[in-house]
């Protein structure tokens, strides 16, 4: 057999190989969750179109952004309690969509079509309301808000400014970063924000599809995702979550699942069963709670989907 | 070589795994701000060593159809659910948007433009998201329309674009549209309407694409017609009526086939689009010559649904101008030509074209000009518990009326201005009713200055209180009730009382008062009076005052009436403010006595027939010239009686031949007697008295109309009489053959002035040279010795007759 001849024999070989190899399409890394159960529903009428979910070890704080309120779950599922109602009044939403609880109960929502942030007590009562204006006076839509309860400050993204913006608790615009833009510290449209346990800031940047994370003074640390429809990739970020490993999770509201990424940004899994990711329809804000349970504002499906997170290898 | 051909081969196979490692390309770019949406195109779906986190799918088939995946619902959410863009509150109702998944009915016209139409359908034909919205439509630089919309969408253009038949108005049937609102309802704002430019309503101020609260995509639901109200606010009253179906024909359906509880108040009777006729009616239409009242009649007609509430053919006519009631509308302003004395305008009340619809400019009286359905009262009022509405019976307060009438008729006064007069009069009936005062007694209101009118100018009497107004229904009628009726009266004009008699249409009018034991039995024509109902054709007469047909209509050609002479609602013909006629006792005279036209000094009235008559003036039978200071029978000096009325007396006169004025001389003949009442010895022309006034009455002459036919020859005007005074073919010479007391010369209509001596030319003489066609057919050639010794105070001096 001369050399020719070798090589012909030795193509279709490497073809079948090459286009086995093709076939074999790298599956999704899933990570294990499992459903508890639903707050809400498109049959029920508890919710409409929740917007983001917020917990602490005895509620779920839930936006029900259709109906201009918060509506407060224990940890069965059950109704607690609720606040607002639709109006420009103290203690009244108009169109709210982020929230946040501080460590003393306080809860913080973001009143977008009122231009404000408004507290409330660990019961409901309003507290405060924080005018979410720049430096020039004018009002921006706030999305999200988070407490950094260590310096007692509040980062809030603005919808019409694409910044973050830092407050006092007393209401004073103390810095704002970003702007609209592609680069590392503008975003386009920035959605929901999370403290880290290190106190940096990571803030979802919807339609740069990626999550940026800030130092407290404002200088991006890392870049959580890219743009793209792989694993890892991002194409509608709308919720990020945090849990006490600092893993970060993000949902994506056309994917409709949520992906886990290390603090440092490499993305670590899809979150799944049966080696398939869970789809949530139009998932937005999430939340993670100290059992590893994780909370998902599903807006089309009118509820929050509840899913008990498997301890992770290393935790095994 | 081999090793050169190994490496060549192994290049080729690199190359051609590389080749089969590309796919044709699917999509147009994998650019990032198109893949933002069209997620299709992504390089990665090309890959197939990876798992994407969702499958290539790039038509897929949702709920609207099959569709690229850039426009579906889930692709749109993502950028609309208040994360980037609030549209929330759409996605939430989104039982109510725009149809989806639905092709396109017929009525939709889908405007093309080069070869392909501006809204694309799905795959399947059907209306989808992409349909209206495109990332690549409007320019982002233009604000006043929302971006991603296939075109600009100012005024609600888009949705016309498709819905053209939708923009028609009132006439094809739809809500007008593009009409200025004065102010926007806050609650239609509330609930998401758009108003187009400077406030305009358009479609979107009902109609939401997204996000509606009901459905017909309507900004907020219409159950009750709250949506209607919205803007037509001023109708809501119309619950506490008749008026409201659901109470009074609760089974009854509009043409959809919907009941009012069904539809709402409203909808019953209206509908936005489709509608049947004027007012955007929902009722099966009905054939009227009056569009404007085809909705009311198609109720109020024998079969209808209010067939107790009908109108017959004397009612208050519709399709007539406003104009000839002598006021002008220019952008709903009313302005009368009677002017008052206040300046004071009147109420705009709507006016109709000829197709029905309401204008701004001039226009048509119909149903709704006096009538508003929706308002049962305009005036505040308490209304009755629900289960007494049907029972509900009105009078000139409400029923439905626009203006109460009050005592004073205040919404007839509104148009007829010109008839207010009639309050200041004998016509008013208040003046001579007897009114209870405070203590109760009996006072008599005889007189304007006892009334309460006593204090106001004609003026002012919108401003009288009518709070005495409840004292049945008469008075909640008003002054004109007393003779009109608008609807259902019993005979022409209107009129509100039957039983009159007479020849003409209107005298029937008059006497049901003028006439014994009515309420005018002291006014009444007696036996010698003006004749009425015969026609000035035959007598060769134009007049410029109104005519009457047999039906009491007005007509160029029609007969003589009562209201040919008198206007009926103002006293003094000169003066409408005049208040010398307000009293009951008051006695008139040719000034005023509701005459048209003043009638002293020239007797401008009887003239305006009686022209050949004019002739009279600056004669010596122009008393005014001759004899001012006389007295006519009825007392009345020249300067009331005029010229006419010092001889003749149109009512209540002494004899009907020339309704004399005057006292007759005892004569055989009544003709002669009128003229000897004054040429007598002892009369106002004793100066001229024929010693013999007679032509022996022994011979009867043939008279010149008789002669003539006898003869057909034309002959001079020689009438002949009989001793009653009338003109017959054969008859008695008498003072009026030969004289024409109007006239001094039939030679020339030249006045000679007073103290004329006459001559055989003149004279009243009918015809000059008489003697010789006339007399000279009996008496040959001594005719003229006869006449100038009977005509001659010097040969009668002289050869004085024996007897």
């Amino acid at each position: 057999m001369n050399m020719f001849s070798k090589y012909v024999l030795l193509f279709p070989l490497i073809l079948f190989c090459y286009s086995s190899w093709l076939s074999a399409a790298e599956p999704i890394p899933i990570h294990l969750i499992k459903p508890l159960y639903d707050i809400g529903g498109p049959k029920s009428d508890q919710l409409s179109m929740p917007s983001d979910v917020a917990v602490n070890n005895k509620y779920t704080y839930v936006v029900d952004s259709g109906n201009h309120r918060v509506v407060v779950f224990d940890k069965a599922g059950g109704q607690a309690f609720t606040f607002g109602k639709e109006g420009v009044k103290e203690g009244e939403f108009r169109g709210p969509v982020g929230i946040d609880v501080g460590q003393d109960g306080k809860i913080f929502v973001a009143d977008r079509g009122n231009h404000r942030v408004q507290i409330f007590d660990k019961t409901g009562n309003f507290l405060a309301s924080i005018v979410t204006s720049n430096k020039k006076h004018q009002l921006i839509r706030p999305i999200d808000v988070a407490i950094d309860d260590k310096n007692q400050v509040l980062y809030i993204t603005g919808n019409n400014n694409h910044k973050l913006m830092k407050f006092s608790l007393e209401g004073y615009l103390l810095s704002e970063w970003g702007g609209e833009g592609v680069n590392l510290g503008s975003f386009r449209y920035p959605a929901t924000l999370t403290m880290l346990p290190d106190g940096h800031i990571a803030v979802v940047d919807i339609l740069n599809t990626r999550v940026q994370v800030f130092t407290e003074y404002g200088k991006v640390s890392s870049q959580i995702g890219s743009w793209g429809v792989l694993p890892g990739h991002l194409f509608r970020p709308k919720g990020i979550a945090v849990d006490m490993q600092d893993r970060v999770y993000v949902s994506d509201s056309y994917i409709n699942v949520v992906q886990v990424f290390s603090s440092t940004g490499h993305f670590m899994y899809v979150l799944g069963d049966k080696g398939k990711p869970t789809r949530m329809e139009a998932a937005v804000g999430i939340a993670v709670d100290d059992n590893m349970r994780l909370y998902v504002a599903e807006m089309a499906e009118h509820k929050v989907s509840v899913h008990q997170i498997s301890a992770f290898q290393n935790e095994e | 070589m081999v090793k050169r051909f190994d490496k060549s081969i192994f290049c080729l196979l690199v190359v051609f795994l590389l080749i089969s490692q590309q796919v044709e390309a699917r999509m147009p770019s994998a650019n990032r701000e198109c893949s933002i949406c069209h997620i299709m195109w992504l390089n990665e779906f090309k890959r197939d060593d990876i798992t994407t986190l969702v499958p290539y799918d790039p038509k897929p088939v949702v709920e609207t159809g099959k569709q690229d995946v850039s426009s579906t619902k889930r692709m749109c959410f993502t950028c609309h659910d208040g994360f980037i863009n609030d549209s929330r509150f759409m996605w939430k109702r989104d039982t109510h948007m725009h149809p989806v998944g639905k092709k396109p009915s017929n009525d939709i016209n889908i405007p093309i433009i080069e070869g392909k139409q501006i809204f694309p359908l799905n795959e399947d034909g059907k209306v989808y998201c992409g349909t209206c919205h495109s990332a690549h439509g409007v320019d982002w630089a233009q604000d006043k329309s929302a971006v991603f919309m296939r075109m600009k969408n100012v005024n609600s253009s888009m949705c016309v674009a498709c819905h053209k038949a939708k923009t028609r108005g009132p006439k094809s049937g739809n809500h007008p549209i593009n009409v200025d609102l004065a102010e926007q309802p806050t609650q239609l704002f509330r609930a998401g309407s758009r108003f187009g430019t400077d406030g305009r309503v358009v479609c979107e101020s009902c109609h939401m694409p997204h996000g509606a609260a009901a459905e017909k995509i309507l900004v907020m639901s219409n159950k009750e017609s709250n949506l209607c109200r919205s803007c037509h606010d001023d109708k809501k009253s119309i619950n506490q009526t008749k008026h409201n179906m659901a109470l009074t024909v609760p089974d009854a359906v509009n043409i959809n086939g919907k009941t009012a509880s069904e539809t709402g108040p409203c909808s019953v009777c209206h509908i936005p689009h489709n509608a049947k006729g004027a007012a955007l009616w929902a009722r099966e239409p009905f054939e009227s010559k009056d569009p404007a009242a085809a909705p009311c009649i198609v109720c109020h007609n024998d079969k209808g649904l209010a067939k107790k509430k009908t109108i017959n053919d004397h009612s208050h006519p519709t399709q007539v101008a406003i104009e000839e009631l002598g006021i002008t509308v220019k952008n709903q302003q009313w302005q009368s030509k009677y002017v008052e004395k206040s300046g004071k305008k009147q109420k705009t009340l709507p006016l109709y074209n000829a197709s029905g619809q309401r204008v701004k400019h001039g226009g048509n009286v119909s149903c709704g000009t006096c009538h508003d359905p929706h308002v049962w009262s305009a005036i505040p009022y308490i209304p009755p518990e629900t289960s007494q509405i049907t029972k509900q019976e009105g009078d000139g307060q409400n029923s439905f009326l626009r203006i109460a009438q009050g005592k004073n008729s205040n919404l007839c006064m509104n148009c007829h201005v010109d008839k207010k007069s009639l309050f200041l009069s004998k016509h008013n009936r208040d003046l001579g009713k007897k009114k209870k005062d405070q203590d109760s007694n009996v006072k008599d209101v005889g007189d304007i200055k006892d009334s309460k009118y006593a204090n106001y100018e004609m003026d002012d009497i919108d401003d009288i209180d009518v709070k005495n107004g409840n004292d049945g229904n008469d008075g909640n009628d008003g002054v004109c009730s007393e003779c009109h009726f608008a609807h259902n009266g019993k005979g022409p004009y209107m009129q509100a009382k039957a039983g009159g008699e007479g020849k003409g249409a209107i005298e029937k009018i008059c006497t049901v008062c003028h006439k014994q034991d009515g309420a005018a039995g002291k006014k009444l024509t007696g036996q010698h009076s003006h004749p009425v109902g015969m026609s000035l054709d035959k007598l060769g007469v134009k007049t410029k005052l109104p005519l009457f047909t047999k039906d009491g209509k007005r007509h160029p050609q029609g007969n003589v009436d009562c209201a040919t002479c008198h206007n009926v609602h103002q006293w003094d013909p000169a003066n409408r403010f005049s208040r010398s006629g307000a009293k009951v006792k008051v006695e008139g005279d040719f000034t005023n006595s509701f005459l048209r036209i003043r009638n002293t000094e020239k007797s401008n009235l009887c003239t305006d027939c009686h022209t050949k008559k004019k002739t009279i003036f600056k004669t010596e039978h122009d008393l005014n010239l001759t004899a001012p200071k006389s007295k006519n029978i009825d007392g009345q000096n020249l300067q009331r009686s005029g010229v006419c009325g010092a001889c003749h007396s149109v009512h209540n006169a002494k004899t009907t031949v020339a309704l004399w004025a005057r006292k007759p001389f005892a004569a055989k003949n009544i003709k002669d007697a009128l003229c000897l009442g004054c040429h007598n010895v002892s009369g106002l022309a004793k100066e001229k008295v024929p010693p013999v006034y007679t032509h022996p009455e022994h011979v009867l002459a043939w008279s010149d109309r008789l002669r003539q036919f006898i003869g057909s020859k034309i002959l001079p005007d020689i009438p002949v009489f009989s001793d009653q005074g009338y003109s017959e073919p054969m008859g008695k010479i008498v003072c009026a053959s030969c004289h024409d007391p109007h006239r001094w010369s039939a030679r020339h209509d030249s006045s000679p002035g007073k103290n004329t001596e006459g001559s055989v030319l003149n004279s009243f003489l009918r015809n000059s040279s008489s003697e010789n066609i006339v007399c000279a057919d009996c008496h040959g050639r001594g005719a003229l010795f006869r006449y100038k010794y009977f005509h001659s105070k010097k040969s009668r001096r002289m050869y004085p007759l024996s007897e």
